[in-house]
């Protein structure tokens, strides 16, 4: 909902043109509106306006009128009436009343004392007084009657006022028609007059004069004793123009009179304002009060008791200085905060509706698309929804399932199990509210089997939702089939667990199940059997790994027959490519030896695999708990360790852990760690022995060795040090420094008695095995400038047919460039025959373990006379090592062995005793004190 | 074209167009009022500036119609002529003026200036006049003519001799002392007029002198027969001795004296006058009506309206039979100027009757 609110929002401020537009008109809207309002308020205060001004004229009127009957009530009260004294009464009344324009006083003459009228008229010195119309007034006309009101006196008398005087106002037609009638009563008339030279307007009030009071007469007397009038000339534009600009100041911009009762209504403009706008303003500033102006008002009103035909029209403009801006500006942004408000909540309303829509066709989409069958029931479990999955699941289609009893359908595609709680629990969902309130609080997933419409199997997951829709519940359903989901989980956790080649646990099963049975509260004492495969990676190099793995196979089927004959509690773990570990529970010592020899029986049994025989052994280290460790590790690595000695023992073996073996490691460790320093530090050392051609008892060479003398650990034998340097790869550096050295030596000897002797080096397999070896060798001695023939390249039995088919190329390129090359140790192992008479070997050197015997055993005598008809026969010469007595020597010499050494004609030397030695020998063995002596001891001894 | 040539006319178009520049500016600039445009008016007066009436009226005048009018004014000073030619005269130059400044109208002020001017040579002609100060009752000049209009001076005396018998009303003998010449002559004329409407019984005087004139001022004083005594105009005599006229009045004052003329208020107990102002304004106001077309003839000739009532507090106490105080309260009290009570040099004068 905040989501949703906030897009509407962002939306609504996304500003488009027909917002600000819709904006803008809504500002304006309300503002026309607040203008509307205050217009109509300035027009009810025009209305209140008009009435004050209609009082305010007729109270003027009233206040004139009164003021006229007072003059005339005067006039007539005087016995002796003096026009005079009349004048300068009404004179000092003038200037109180500033729209009265005169006052006067007009007498009626008939024709007969017209004349002597006039005469006294002058006599009283108005020289030029004549009765007569001067047409002053557009309304005068002839009078045609005997006759007159001749004006006599006039107030204030000044020229411009002069002209009344001897004006006949019976020329004026209705005042001459009413005048009578008005006499008879006393009563005051009233005329609109125009004057004629100079257009302005007066208004005539005139009250009669009598004789004598009036009120004393009825209204035939009065018509008898009537002698004048007395008048007012009333400037009545003045008047009513400053009585209304009184009232509506600027806003008045017209007033025009109408006599309503005529014939033709007539219009009299009284006042209209210069139009027009002010000239400061700008061009849309005057448009603006153009307009304004034309928002104005009418009204019409009396102004005349005596004349109420005659109406004022009065027509104001509304002020704009009235106008409330603020009001008007704040009425625009009511109206524009409205308006956004209206935007908002529609906006909010289509947007909420829209997202629901859009909801509703995404639950439509996902109910439709939907991996998970979903289905919606009423509370009692009838179906509403069913979607496509739930078809494709169930193999029922919406339009039959649709108002179905979901319950019933599930008690029909159950196996007939009704008593499975998952399933009761199910049904539970559509038993009663109670029922789910108590489903409630528990885990909502579901897991069961169910039959689909064909009766098959399957394995489906539901979880479920209760929704409250108004008053009722809708229960959604959403059942997953996870029968191949459960399947392929089985098999992910057998891969995760298993070795997928031997099926065997693999090391994190292995490790589980150890500290499984390690976790237990009284952990029985079992036993861990470390097996490692005897010549596996020659299986692997020779024959491929497929084969190598089918070897595996076989091994680890045989492993587990074997440990399964046990029947004891155990667990089989391939820990590595062909290192297995078996942990069982103690069978005690006696069948564990039994176990262990039956499993090397077993493992050596021979294999056949794709036409090959294949024979390996193993090799076992045993440790068990919690004799040998507490711990996984712990009993891991003492098992290695045992397994390292089985190894050591000659293969094909088992050895149980003893706290020695540790020492031992300890010691290949300690050495390894110095052996990095040694050769920095110089400590090794080349000692020589020399070898013999036992036919002329001439030396032709010396073997180098290597010692080593460390300052810490002190000598070490080269048996102790060299296989660990061949595992830790020094034997690299080793060698080539032992290489140095010795072409260091033969340089050293061109040129004295020692130049023809050869130096043979040892060369290891890691060594031999390092690429460009031979050649980095060739190199040095070129630039030693030494012939290759002088340095012998030594290899094991075991490096020569380590990898017979690559290596009689090297050993063929080896012989190429000229050095020797001899096979030390042979005999000791498994000399394929038909490799050795491809290799070009110059020399083979009979072991030590075959000369010891020699010349009493059988067996090393059959053996080193073999070995010398097959170097023989095969043009390789034969040095036989170990010769410690003199009696080998002969036999070795009888039996045409062509080269010899050992104690007995030297110990390895160091260059320069060898070099005394050799100076001693220098003729041939033979003829040393040593050979004499020891040949003259045999020669008593027999 | 010759290279001389070329710069003349170049030099005359600098200057045309400099000279156009020059007209254009000054035709830019304000009008400053036109005293020309005014209508011209004419005023012919019969006196003199000096003369208190002539001053006053004169003002008036002015103050009212020059605003309108640009008034050009010609005194004919009448009252230094003695004979009829020379008032002929000065009516003809008076003509030639009027001639001269070809006026809108004319205003003529007084007696000499409408019958030697007006009446002699603009009776019914075009020329708008307007004429103030008439004494109507003693002048016979057919007025009013068709182009003319006017404020005439009425008479003062049937409302002095209405004050003055309404309030003593034993009393029936009324004397009237002037002095020679028009007004004069006009004004002993509206004092007969008057003392015939009321039917009162009068004596009149006329002195040809100052000296006369105290000696007919003592008589009637003296004169049980007289019980009121009017004095006329004194304009006539320029050698007027005004301090030892004082004192002679003062001394013998002993009946209720009274003038209808302000300036003889110093030498009267009481005074009803007429304003020389009042003429003045209505002229002015007579002719800016005419000026703003309104036809002359629907001008009414009218009276003058204004009188005032003086009284002479120093005189008054000498007076044994006066008027009641409540009237001689609502009379203004005269303002002695200082000259006019310094003591002055008694002289005894002979007094004579002129008919």
């Amino acid at each position: 909902m905040v989501n949703n609110f906030r897009e509407v929002t962002s939306e609504l401020f996304k500003l488009k043109p027909w917002m600000l537009v819709g904006g803008l008109l809504c500002f304006l809207f309300f503002m026309l509106w607040q203008l509307y309002y205050q217009f109509q308020q300035a027009e009810q205060v025009f209305v209140k306006q008009t009435q004050t001004l209609e009082k305010s004229f007729l109270l003027e009127e009233q206040r004139t009128t009164t003021l006229l009957k007072a003059l005339a009530h005067y006039y007539s009260g005087q016995i002796i009436k003096s026009d005079k004294d009349f004048s300068l009464f009404a004179q000092s009344l003038v200037p109180n009343h500033p729209f009265i324009d005169s006052i006067g006083l007009a007498k009626i003459v008939n024709n007969e004392n017209k004349s002597r009228f006039e005469q006294y008229q002058k006599k009283l010195g108005f020289k030029s007084f004549e009765i007569r119309s001067k047409r002053l007034f557009h309304e005068s006309t002839v009078n045609l009657t005997d006759d007159y009101l001749a004006i006599t006196r006039i107030t204030p008398l000044s020229p411009k006022h002069s002209i009344y005087i001897g004006e006949d106002l019976f020329s004026l037609n209705t005042l001459h028609k009413e005048f009578f009638a008005l006499s008879r009563e006393n009563q005051i008339g009233l005329y609109w007059l125009n004057q004629s030279y100079n257009g302005k307007r007066v208004v005539l009030l005139n009250h009669p004069i009598y004789r004598i009071n009036p009120n004393d007469l009825n209204a035939e007397q009065r018509q008898q004793e009537i002698q004048g009038i007395i008048f007012l000339l009333f400037n009545i534009d003045p008047l009513l123009i400053q009585k209304s600009k009184n009232v509506f100041g600027d806003q008045l911009s017209r007033l025009e009179m109408v006599l309503e009762r005529n014939p033709v209504r007539n219009y009299w403009n009284v006042y209209q304002q210069k139009n027009g706008a002010s000239k400061n303003g700008s061009y849309f500033e005057n448009k603006f009060q153009q307009l304004i102006k034309l928002l104005s008002f009418k009204g019409k009103i009396q102004i005349s008791q005596f004349r109420p035909e005659i109406r004022l029209v009065i027509n104001a403009h509304w002020n704009l200085k009235s106008i409330e801006t603020g009001s008007v500006l704040l009425a625009g942004f009511s109206g524009l905060m409205i308006y956004l408000v209206i935007i908002l909540l529609f906006s909010m309303f289509f947007g909420h509706a829209r997202s629901l829509m859009k909801m509703q066709s995404r639950l439509k989409e996902i109910l439709h698309t939907s991996h998970d069958a979903v289905i919606i029931t009423n509370s009692k479990g009838i179906i509403q929804s069913w979607n496509p999955r739930a078809e494709e699941l169930f193999g029922f289609q919406r339009e039959e399932m649709i108002g179905q009893s979901l319950p019933e359908l599930f008690m029909h595609l159950s196996e007939d199990n009704l008593a499975d709680p998952v399933e009761q629990k199910l049904l539970m969902l559509f038993d009663s509210k109670p029922s789910r309130e108590h489903l409630e609080n528990q885990a909502k997933l579901l897991e069961l089997y169910l039959l689909n419409r064909d009766k098959q199997r399957i394995l489906i997951e539901i979880s479920y939702s209760i929704l409250s829709v108004e008053d009722s519940e809708e229960i959604s359903l959403f059942i997953q089939d996870i029968t191949y989901q459960r399947q392929a989980e089985t098999e992910i956790k057998h891969l995760a667990y298993y070795d997928s080649l031997t099926k065997l646990e693999n090391r994190v099963l292995f490790k589980r199940n150890f500290e499984k049975s390690l976790n237990k509260p009284n952990p029985q004492p079992f036993s861990l059997f470390f097996i490692d495969l005897d010549g596996f990676k020659e299986v692997n190099d020779t024959l491929g790994h497929s084969i190598g793995d089918e070897l595996l196979k076989v091994i680890a089927k045989r492993i587990t027959n074997t440990i399964k004959g046990a029947h004891r509690p155990y667990n089989i773990c391939r820990f590595g490519g062909d290192e297995f570990i078996i942990m069982i529970e103690s069978p005690g010592e006696k069948l564990s030896r039994i176990l262990l020899e039956r499993l090397l029986q077993k493992i050596k049994r021979t294999i056949r695999l794709d036409g090959n025989e294949l024979e390996v052994s193993a090799s076992i280290g045993v440790a068990t708990y919690p004799e040998h460790g507490q711990d996984m590790d712990t009993l891991l690595r003492h098992a290695d360790t045992a397994m390292y000695e089985a190894k050591k023992l000659g293969k094909n073996t088992f050895s149980t852990y003893q706290n020695e073996m540790t020492e031992h490691l300890s010691q290949r460790l300690l050495i390894e760690k110095h052996l990095r320093q040694a050769l920095k530090n110089n400590e090794f050392f080349l000692v020589y022995q020399p070898q013999m051609d036992l036919a002329s008892g001439r030396v032709i060479g010396v073997e180098a060795l290597i010692r080593w003398q460390s300052p810490e650990l002190g000598f070490i034998r080269p048996d102790q040090f060299i296989a660990i340097a061949e595992e830790s790869k020094l034997i690299i550096e080793i060698g080539d420094w032992v290489a140095d050295t010795c072409i260091h030596q033969l340089k050293e000897w061109i040129n004295t008695d020692f130049a023809n002797l050869h130096i043979a080096i040892n060369v290891s397999s890691v060594q031999f095995a390092f690429p460009g070896f031979i050649d980095s060798v060739r190199h040095k001695m070129d630039l030693a400038g030494l012939p290759a023939g002088l340095l012998e390249i030594e290899l094991t039995e075991r490096t020569v047919m380590d990898n017979p088919d690559e290596n009689v190329q090297r050993f063929n390129d080896i012989r190429h460039q000229g050095f020797g090359l001899s096979v030390d140790d042979f005999g000791t192992g498994y000399s394929s025959l038909s490799y050795l008479k491809l290799f070009p070997l110059s020399i083979l050197k009979i072991d030590k373990s075959f000369v010891d015997g020699l010349p009493t055993d059988e067996n090393d005598i059959s053996i080193a006379n073999a070995i010398l008809n097959l170097a023989h026969s095969l043009n390789i010469k034969v040095v036989a090592e170990g010769v410690e007595t003199i009696e080998q020597l002969l036999f070795l010499k009888h039996a045409k062995c062509n080269y010899a050494q050992g104690y007995f004609i030297s110990k390895p030397l160091k260059t320069e005793e060898l070099e005394i030695w050799l100076k001693e020998h220098s003729d041939s063995f033979y003829q040393s004190e040593l050979f004499l002596n020891a040949q003259a001891g045999l020669d008593n001894t027999l | 074209m010759p290279r001389p040539l070329i710069e003349r006319y170049l030099y005359s178009l600098l200057f045309a167009l400099t000279g156009l520049f020059c007209s254009t500016s000054l035709a830019a600039e304000p009008a400053e009022p036109d005293v020309k445009k005014l209508p011209t008016c004419a005023y012919i007066a019969s006196y003199a500036p000096g003369y208190d009436w002539q001053d006053k009226l004169e003002k008036a005048l002015k103050d009212n119609l020059q605003p309108r009018c640009h008034l050009k004014t010609f005194y004919m000073d009448s009252k230094r002529l003695k004979n009829e030619s020379a008032l002929n005269k000065v009516g003809d130059e008076a003509k030639a003026f009027i001639d001269s400044v070809n006026p809108t109208l004319v205003i003529a002020s007084d007696d000499n200036a409408v019958f030697y001017v007006l009446k002699r040579h603009y009776r019914n002609s075009k020329l708008p006049f307007v004429f103030c100060g008439i004494n109507y009752i003693g002048g016979d000049y057919g007025l009013p003519y068709r182009n003319t209009t006017g404020m005439i001076e009425s008479s003062a005396f049937d409302q002095l001799f209405h004050i003055l018998f309404s309030n003593l009303p034993s009393k029936s003998h009324i004397g009237f002392l002037t002095t020679t010449g028009t007004t004069a002559n006009k004004n002993v004329a509206e004092f007969h007029e008057s003392v015939r409407s009321q039917n009162l019984i009068s004596s009149a005087y006329r002195a040809h002198n100052q000296e006369d004139w105290r000696k007919l001022f003592k008589t009637m004083q003296q004169d049980p027969k007289v019980d009121f005594i009017i004095l006329d105009n004194n304009a006539a005599f320029p050698e007027w001795d005004k301090n030892f006229n004082l004192e002679w009045v003062k001394q013998y004052t002993q009946k209720l004296t009274a003038s209808t003329h302000e300036w003889m208020m110093p030498y009267t107990a009481i005074g009803l006058t007429k304003s020389p102002a009042e003429q003045g304004e209505w002229s002015a106001k007579a002719s800016i009506e005419i000026l703003q077309g309104v036809p002359i003839h629907y001008l009414a000739v009218v009276p003058n309206q204004e009188n005032i009532l003086w009284k002479n507090k120093l005189l008054l106490q000498n007076i044994k039979e006066s008027l009641p105080q409540e009237l001689l309260e609502q009379a203004r009290t005269y303002p002695f100027k200082s000259d006019e009570n310094a003591p002055s040099r008694f002289l005894e004068t002979s007094m004579e009757k002129s008919w």
